[in-house]
């Protein structure tokens, strides 16, 4: 095996004045078998937090609600009750991430899966449209990427966000799913 | 197949060409498993860490540490020596030079010290979890701990940083670890988080400034992580460990964006 790198002109400025990355890990449907490998059913709970619901969720976990529809389902295996898996999105300066959480029956966290990451710089991020891009986006749908940027060095991005996401899930449990599972 | 969790205070993704008849999902859980028992071990920001441990005893007596946390010093000690002091994981008061390994592995501080491996870990468990894949049966893959990252196997792979403006392919690279770092102060929400990201010159503990980014490319991602820091601080000095350690590196004249 040989160590080997070629070092690429890097231009000053860049001539497209925006650029994308984009990675798809999981589908809805391939997250729950990974989480739930032992699941025969995932039974979708129709979940909306009222105002109420939402306020206490922001207080106990310090993370505020911005969706008030949950995307929540009990995995199965007959009729037992494996867990729940939650999926949700967060996002900072510049990501967005929809991440899947394996919860137990007594609502420990057991799993964390990123399905989607997304990360832009340049122009497009003053746009306030970016962020609408990604609403109501499966791992199927392709954004518009440059195919080049495959793998992106330095400059490490925090995970603080899916953190803040998890503890927020785990709010939710106690308030809005146990209740209504 | 390509994962990526929450870990080592970024997102690790992790990508594996699948031997054949293997279980790829087992082989990922190993990864990720090993992943989580090196950051128990290696973090400072955990009490119970073995790190944390280690520097909670070593002032008073002589203290053994696991085979992780001695792994990570002897190179930190050695690269505090070879960098003249540049390289220092100990938070200030304090120095790399108060540090005592015996040849069995046992430490001694001259005093109370606290150790940030923050500049190195994260490399060595990039390094510890392909070792893990390629004795797993995995011919080709790529770690990428939020920034540093290492593929190993025939196959190049392109690599970009993420500039204010947007992204820039800089580099492709085979069978080898990259990792890139920037000087001067970041935009950060307080100070505590832009001093903890700043990078200090060991010997006097003042902040780099300046707007440039230095990459470093190495056959080890452990190496990769802690040249960079030196060659923000010393060029001459990141020349010699390049050469000592084969490994290249180039600056470039604008700050990562984060």
């Amino acid at each position: 095996l040989s160590h080997r790198i070629e070092w690429l002109l890097v231009p000053a400025a860049l001539m497209a004045s925006s650029s994308s990355f984009a990675a798809e890990y999981f589908t809805v449907d391939q997250v729950q078998k990974a989480l739930f490998a032992g699941a025969t059913e995932f039974r979708a709970l129709d979940i909306t937090l009222n105002d109420a619901q939402a306020s206490a969720i922001g207080k106990a976990s310090g993370a505020a609600v911005r969706l008030p529809k949950l995307n929540v389902w009990k995995a199965l295996s007959s009729s037992s009750v494996l867990g729940y898996v939650v999926v949700d999105q967060v996002y900072g300066k510049h990501e967005f991430i929809t991440y899947a959480v394996a919860l137990s029956p007594e609502g420990a966290v057991q799993g964390v899966e990123v399905m989607t990451y997304n990360e832009s710089y340049g122009s497009e991020i003053r746009d306030p449209a970016w962020r609408a891009q990604f609403t109501g986006k499966t791992a199927s749908d392709a954004l518009k990427v440059n195919a080049d940027i495959r793998n992106i060095g330095g400059a490490t991005l925090s995970s603080v966000h899916i953190t803040d996401g998890v503890r927020r899930l785990l709010a939710t449990f106690q308030t809005a799913i146990k209740s209504a599972a | 197949m390509r994962r990526a969790r929450p870990g080592l205070g970024t997102i690790v993704d992790i990508a594996i060409a699948v031997p054949p008849g293997a279980d790829a999902s087992a082989i990922i859980e190993a990864a990720f498993g090993c992943v989580e028992q090196l950051e128990a071990q290696l973090s400072m920001h955990r009490a119970d860490s073995a790190l944390n441990r280690l520097c909670d005893t070593a002032h008073l007596q002589p203290t053994a540490t696991t085979p992780a946390v001695l792994d990570v010093l002897k190179l930190a000690l050695d690269l505090h020596r070879q960098s003249q002091g540049v390289f220092d994981v100990t938070i200030a008061p304090g120095s790399c030079a108060d540090i005592e390994l015996r040849d069995d592995g046992v430490l001694s501080f001259k005093k109370p010290l606290r150790l940030d491996l923050g500049g190195i870990a994260k490399g060595y468990v990039i390094d510890c979890v392909i070792e893990l894949l390629q004795q797993l049966g995995v011919s080709s893959g790529r770690v990428n701990a939020g920034g540093d990252l290492r593929v190993f196997g025939e196959t190049t792979e392109p690599v970009s940083l993420r500039f204010a403006d947007g992204f820039r392919v800089v580099a492709q690279i085979c069978d080898g670890a990259f990792a890139a770092s920037t000087t001067g102060a970041r935009p950060m929400s307080n100070a505590a988080q832009a001093d903890e990201l700043r990078h200090f010159d060991g010997r006097d503990r003042e902040a780099v400034s300046g707007a440039d980014t230095v990459a470093v490319f190495a056959g080890r991602a452990i190496i990769a992580d802690a040249l960079t820091k030196i060659a923000l601080v010393n060029p001459d000095i990141a020349d010699t460990l390049c050469a000592q350690y084969s490994a290249q590196w180039r600056r470039y004249p604008f700050q990562l964006a984060c």
